[in-house]
C-alpha cells in the first residue's frame, strides 16, 4: 500500500508482523513528513505535543514493556493506530490542559459517547480499558492500588481501572463519570462503587435488563447482514430514553452547554462512518483467502468504536487508512495468514494480548469477535430523534441480555465467516465468565459441531500458567487443522 | 490524586507538563551503587550484571526515582580502540587515546554496540534493569557525547588544539562520534532504556562558548533530533559551569537540563519556562558534610525550584561519589521527600 502525502509516498513493505526492534528500524524509512502531519486534536492546530506516528519503542521507554514482546503488522495505516491508542493517556492530560472536558463512561455505556461528542469539546473515554495497562507495562501497580482500596483478586481485570482513578497519574481527573448500574456485571459494579467513594464526580445510568421477546433462532439466517442486531422488548427503550435525559440534564450542568438534538444527528453520522468503516475492514478480513490483518490490530480497532481512542475525526482517518491496507492487500492476494490457517472466532477479549499473537504465530487467524461491545459495533439507525438511535444502540449490548442472546452474535459470525474454531478467553475471577462459557459452548454445540477451547487469562506475570495456555492452543490449533486435513 | 504514584508515573507526569505528588528525586548514583552492592568499581564498570545488580540494591537501599546506567564518560571512545585505566575503586580513567596524530582519522571504525569492547555490558545492565524494575522505574541510560568521545579519541587537551589547528578534521572525528552515539542510543532505547546525553568536556569550565557553539552544540543537536523523532523528551547533563552558555542550552534542543555549579535561582528565571530543569546539589557536599546540613541543602534548593514553570527535577550537580556516606544519600532522599510535595 502505498501511502501519499502532499508529493511524498511511503510504501508499505511486503504485509508481515514484525516485532518491537524491526518497526523501530523500519521507522526510520517513515518520511518525518508524516510524522508531523497525523496529529490528533486538530482543532488545537500544531502544537509539539499533538503528534502520535511513532513505533512501538517510544512507548516502551515510558513504560509499555509488553510491547518488546509483541508482534505487530507492519504497515504504517497499524503503526498509525498503535501510536493513536498506546498515545490516548497523554491526549486526554492535553485535553484538559486545553480547556476540553473529559467525561469518563464506564460499564455497557458503549452508547453513550456519541452524546458526550456532540457537546463542543467534549471528550469521552473509557476506563475500562485501562485493563490492558497491568499486561501492557507488565506491571501489578494498578492491581496493587485497587487491592488497597478494598478490590482485589476476586474481581476482574477491570479492577486496574480503579487503580487509575485513584492515581490520576493515567487520566486527569474526569469532569464527569458516567457509571452504569442495572444490568451491568458485578466486577464493574464493586469497581464503579469504590471509585464513587472516592468522591468523583459521578452520574448513575440505569441500563434495563433485556429479555429476549421469543423469536431467538428464528432469525439465525435473515440477520446475516445485521450481525450486530439484538431483539428487546419495546417499552425498554421508552426507559432507556429516560435515562439519557437524565444524563443530558448532568451532561448540560458539567459543560455548561444545551444539549443540541441536531449536534448529536451530526455525531451520529460520524460515528456511523467511523463503525461502517469497522464493519467493511472486519468482513474484509474474516473473508479474505490471506488474512489481511493480525488479530491484535483487529482487536486494536473494535476497540476504536467505543469512545474512538478519544477523538472522533482522527479515529475515522485512523480507520480509513486501514481499510485502504486492508483491501489493497487483498487485492494482491497478499495477507498474514497461511492459505489454510484454522478459521477461529474469539469470544471475550484477551486482557494479555499476546494471546492474540498466539493465534497467528499457531497458524490460526480471526475470522469473528465477541469482544462483549456489540453496543458499539452496529451502526446507529437514522431516527429522527437521535435519543430513540441511542438508546436502540445500547439495548444492542452484549452482556445486557441473556447468554443465549450473546450466542446468537457468535452463531452469526460462525455461519458467515465459515468458522472451524471458538476461543473462549475467561477472564480470570469475572462474575459472567464462570457460568456463561458453560452455556455458551452449549448453545454453539446446539447448532454447530465445531471445536471449542476456553481457557482463564491470566495475569501479568504468571509465565507458568501462561504457557500452559500456548500449550492448549497450540493443541487446539492443530485439532482443527487435522480435522481439515482429514 | 488519592494513591501513591510510582516513580515511573511520576516521572511520566512530570514530562507531559503535569504537576506530580512530589518533586522528582533523581541523584546520580552511578558507581556508588558498587559500594553499596559490596563489589568493585572496576567489576561495576565491567559486567552487566553486576552492573545492574548494584543499581537494583542501590535503589533498594535508598528508594530514588529512577536508575542510572553509567560507568565513565570514555565509553564509546574505548570501543573505538582507546585505552582507559581501571581501577578497583575509581572510575575508568583515560589512558591511551586511540588517534595518535590526526593523520590515523581515516582509520576510525565505527563500533557495534551490540559486539564491541564494553558496549554490550551497558545493554546487559539496561536488559536486566528494565525486566528487574522497569515497570516502577524509569532506566536511563547515560550516553557520553560527541565532544566528550572526541577529547577521549585524541586525548582532551590535543582535541581543544585540534579545534583550533584542524578543524575540519575535528568536525570529522565529531561526525564519526555522533553516528556512534546514535547507535548506541538506538540500542538502547530498544531496550527501553531513556538516554541522556552526557558532555562534560563542553563544560564553561573546559571551552569557550564558541568553542561549545562551534563543536558541541550543532553534534549534540544532531542526537536531541535524533531522539525527537521518537518522540522521546532528552535529557542533556553537562557538568561544571555552564552559565556562559545558558543561552545557548535551549538550542541543543533538550527538554530537560542538568546543571552543576550554576546559581539555581538564576538557571530558573533563564531556562526554567521552557526547560525542565535538574540539578544541583553539590557532589563534594554530598561527600564531605553530614546528614543535618545535606537536609538543609536540599530543603532550600527544592523549596526554591520546585515552582520551576516547566518542572524541576533534585538531583547532585554531578555524579554522586563513590564513597559517598550512605546516610548521607538517604537524608537527601528523605528530605527531598519530605519537602517536595506537591499535594497531599
Ligand atoms: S467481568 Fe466482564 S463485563 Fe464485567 S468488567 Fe470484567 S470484562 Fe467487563
Amino acid at each position: 500500500m502505498k501511502t501519499e502525502l502532499n508529493d511524498i509516498v511511503y510504501k508499505d513493505p511486503f504485509p508481515a508482523r514484525i516485532g518491537c526492534t524491526e518497526w523501530h528500524n523500519l521507522f526510520g524509512n517513515i518520511p518525518d513528513e508524516f510524522i508531523d502531519h497525523y496529529r490528533y486534536y486538530r482543532h488545537c492546530g500544531k502544537n509539539e505535543w499533538n503528534t502520535y506516528l511513532y513505533p512501538p519503542t517510544t512507548f516502551l521507554i515510558y513504560g509499555s514493556r509488553y510491547l518488546r514482546k509483541l508482534k505487530f503488522d507492519n504497515s504504517l495505516a497499524s503503526l498509525r493506530l498503535w501510536g493513536f491508542m498506546m498515545n490516548e493517556s497523554e491526549r486526554l492530560f492535553r485535553a484538559k490542559q486545553s480547556g476540553m472536558k473529559i467525561i469518563a463512561n464506564m460499564g455497557d455505556l458503549g452508547a453513550i459517547p456519541p452524546l458526550i461528542f456532540s457537546f463542543k469539546d467534549t471528550i469521552p473515554f473509557y476506563p475500562d480499558c485501562y485493563w490492558w495497562t497491568p499486561f501492557l507495562n507488565e506491571s501489578t501497580v494498578l492491581f496493587e492500588e485497587a487491592e488497597r482500596l478494598g478490590i482485589g483478586e476476586d474481581c476482574c481485570f477491570v479492577r486496574a481501572a480503579l487503580g487509575a482513578y485513584s492515581k490520576l497519574a493515567y487520566f486527569p481527573e474526569p469532569d464527569l463519570g458516567i457509571v452504569a448500574t442495572g444490568a451491568s456485571c458485578n466486577d464493574m459494579n464493586s469497581v464503579m462503587q469504590s471509585i464513587n467513594r472516592l468522591d468523583f464526580n459521578m452520574h448513575w445510568f440505569e441500563i434495563p435488563h433485556r429479555r429476549d421477546p421469543g423469536i431467538y433462532d428464528s432469525d439465525l439466517k435473515n440477520n446475516e447482514r445485521d450481525l450486530h442486531r439484538m431483539d428487546y422488548q419495546p417499552h425498554l427503550k421508552t426507559f432507556v430514553i429516560e435515562e439519557m435525559h437524565n444524563l443530558i440534564s448532568r451532561l448540560e450542568e458539567v459543560t455548561g452547554q444545551k444539549y443540541e438534538p441536531d449536534a448529536l444527528v451530526g455525531t451520529i453520522k460520524k460515528i456511523n462512518k467511523l463503525r461502517g468503516l469497522v464493519y467493511e475492514i472486519r468482513d474484509i478480513a474474516f473473508s479474505a483467502v490471506l488474512c489481511p490483518i493480525p488479530a491484535l490490530e483487529l482487536m486494536n480497532l473494535e476497540f476504536i468504536t467505543l469512545s474512538a481512542y478519544s477523538d472522533l475525526d482522527e479515529a475515522i482517518d485512523i480507520a480509513q487508512h486501514l481499510k485502504d491496507t486492508v483491501r489493497e492487500r487483498v487485492k494482491n492476494g497478499k495477507g498474514i495468514s497461511d492459505n489454510d490457517a484454522a478459521r477461529v472466532i474469539w469470544i471475550t477479549p484477551p486482557a494479555d494480548p499476546i494471546l492474540l499473537n498466539y493465534l497467528e504465530d499457531l497458524g490460526g487467524r480471526l475470522v469473528g469477535t465477541e469482544f462483549v461491545i456489540n453496543q458499539s459495533l452496529r451502526l446507529l439507525d437514522s431516527n429522527p430523534d437521535p435519543l430513540v438511535s441511542l438508546s436502540d444502540g445500547l439495548l444492542n449490548a452484549s452482556l445486557i441480555g441473556t447468554t443465549r442472546s450473546r450466542t446468537k452474535l457468535i452463531l452469526r459470525q460462525i455461519e458467515k465467516y465459515d468458522a472451524e474454531g471458538i476461543i473462549i478467553s475467561n477472564i480470570f475471577a469475572s462474575s459472567h465468565c464462570s457460568f456463561e462459557t458453560t452455556l455458551i459452548k452449549e448453545f454453539i454445540r446446539e447448532n454447530y459441531n465445531i471445536p471449542i477451547l476456553s481457557f482463564d487469562v491470566v495475569a501479568p506475570g504468571k509465565k507458568i500458567q501462561q504457557s500452559q495456555i500456548l500449550n492448549r492452543m497450540t493443541a487446539f490449533i492443530e485439532t482443527i487443522k487435522e480435522k481439515k486435513r482429514s | 490524586m488519592n494513591g501513591r504514584l510510582t516513580p515511573r508515573e511520576r516521572f511520566g507526569l512530570l514530562l507531559i507538563d503535569e504537576e506530580p505528588d512530589r518533586v522528582v528525586t533523581y541523584p546520580l548514583i552511578t558507581s556508588h551503587a558498587a559500594k553499596v552492592l559490596g563489589c568493585t568499581v572496576r567489576d561495576y564498570c565491567t559486567s552487566g550484571n553486576k552492573m545492574a545488580k548494584a543499581q537494583i540494591a542501590a535503589w533498594k537501599k535508598y528508594g530514588h526515582d529512577a536508575l542510572s546506567i553509567f560507568t565513565g564518560v570514555g565509553l564509546i571512545a574505548e570501543a573505538f580502540g582507546s585505552e582507559l585505566h581501571f581501577a578497583d575503586y575509581d572510575i575508568p580513567i583515560l589512558l591511551n587515546p586511540c588517534i595518535r596524530n590526526i593523520e590515523e582519522i581515516g582509520d576510525l571504525k565505527k563500533p557495534d554496540p551490540y559486539n564491541d569492547c564494553r558496549l554490550p555490558v551497558y545493554l546487559e545492565s539496561i536488559d536486566i534493569c528494565f525486566e528487574t524494575l522497569g515497570d516502577i522505574l524509569p532506566v536511563i541510560v547515560f550516553i557520553p557525547s560527541p565532544f566528550t568521545t572526541a577529547g577521549h579519541l585524541r586525548g582532551i587537551s590535543e582535541f581543544l588544539m585540534d579545534s583550533i589547528r584542524h578543524p575540519e578534521e575535528a568536525h570529522m572525528i565529531l561526525k564519526i562520534c555522533t553516528e556512534a552515539c546514535i547507535d548506541l542510543i538506538d540500542a538502547c532505547m530498544k531496550l527501553g532504556a531513556h538516554p541522556m546525553l552526557v558532555d562534560p568536556l563542553a563544560s564553561s569550565s573546559v571551552i569557550s562558548p564558541m568553542t561549545f557553539n562551534k563543536f558541541a552544540k550543532p553534534y549534540l543537536r544532531q542526537l536531541t533530533d535524533y531522539m525527537h523523532r521518537f518522540d522521546l523528551d532528552t535529557m542533556l547533563h553537562i557538568c561544571g559551569e555552564t552559565e556562559e552558555i545558558i543561552d545557548d542550552i535551549p538550542c541543543t534542543g533538550t527538554e530537560l537540563f542538568s546543571f552543576d555549579k550554576n546559581d539555581p535561582g538564576q538557571t530558573k528565571s533563564e531556562l526554567g519556562n521552557n526547560t525542565r530543569l535538574i540539578g544541583n546539589i553539590s557532589p563534594e557536599e554530598i561527600l564531605m558534610s553530614d546528614p543535618a546540613t545535606i537536609s538543609n541543602k536540599v530543603r532550600s534548593l527544592v523549596t526554591q525550584m520546585k515552582d520551576t514553570p516547566k518542572g524541576f527535577i533534585i538531583s547532585t550537580g554531578c555524579v554522586v561519589p563513590i564513597n559517598t556516606p550512605e546516610e548521607n544519600i538517604s537524608a537527601f532522599i528523605d528530605a527531598s521527600h519530605m519537602h517536595g510535595k506537591y499535594r497531599y
